[in-house]
């Protein structure tokens, strides 16, 4: 006798039949096929029961009484994934980006560090800057009208 | 083209929800075309039929439907009727008249 199922797995459903002899392993073998999911990394449910693989449909309570083609019976496949790793058991390599130190550098040509002191005046990168800027002030000073010089 | 057929078929939905049934289920006429012919649809090619404008709990409710159609046109004796719940019933007519079916 047939038997309809739906196995909900996350936000999937499938709608199958299988025969009340079918084990639960065939069963799974049948979403593997679907779902590329292995029949190792799966665990089917009815309600909270886990079932065994050697298991048949009719030993699980599934019949063609109880789960006919107008109400399929529901089939729970929790949805998995592996866990993530922790930082501290990840691979010790040059690339991996949580064992790299920050280092705070200054403007990327100079290559010394990183210092307010030496970004904005020490660095030699920046003097360029300054030294136009002080032409420029200096000039500026030289153009002021004369009621400005009379208060000196 | 492209291999052998596959039995089973994806529905995607807007929400993000699949509903996988069997090819062979699938009888209404519009996804027959679909899967079938003459020329080559794209949900042939993928095994895939979006129903982008069916919500998903109606569309359960449809792929239940093609189950129950197979088997009570295979059974020689009478099946339990098929129930629809009244806050369903009017996106199921929307979806049979959609799907053709």
């Amino acid at each position: 006798m047939d038997v309809f199922l739906t196995i909900s797995c996350h936000k999937t459903t499938i709608f199958m039949d299988a025969k009340e002899s079918t084990t639960m392993f065939e069963l799974k073998r049948t979403v593997e096929g679907i779902l590329k999911q292995p029949p190792g990394e799966q665990q089917l449910y009815k309600d909270d029961q886990l079932l065994d693989d050697g298991k048949t449909l009719r030993e699980c309570g599934f019949t063609s009484q109880t789960a006919g083609p107008q109400a399929p019976a529901t089939v729970g496949l929790p949805f998995s994934s592996p866990p993530k790793l922790p930082d501290v058991m990840k691979p010790q390599d040059s690339g991996s980006s949580a064992n790299k130190q920050v280092v705070h550098k200054c403007w990327q040509e100079c290559g010394g560090k990183r210092t307010l002191v030496r970004v904005w005046h020490k660095c030699q990168l920046v003097q360029p800057l300054w030294k136009a800027l002080w032409r420029f002030l200096k000039k500026l000073k030289t153009e002021t009208p004369n009621d400005a010089e009379s208060h000196f | 083209q492209g291999g052998e057929e596959k039995e089973w078929m994806l529905n995607p939905t807007l929400h993000g929800r699949e509903f996988f049934v069997k090819r062979a289920h699938a009888l209404p006429s519009r996804i027959k075309a679909m899967l079938s012919g003459p020329g080559q649809f794209a949900e042939n090619e993928i095994n895939e039929v979006n129903f982008r404008d069916i919500p998903s709990h109606a569309l359960s409710k449809v792929c239940r439907c093609f189950t129950y159609e197979v088997r009570s046109a295979s059974s020689s004796t009478e099946i339990p009727v098929f129930l629809v719940a009244a806050a369903v019933a009017r996106e199921l007519l929307m979806a049979a008249n959609s799907l053709d079916c």
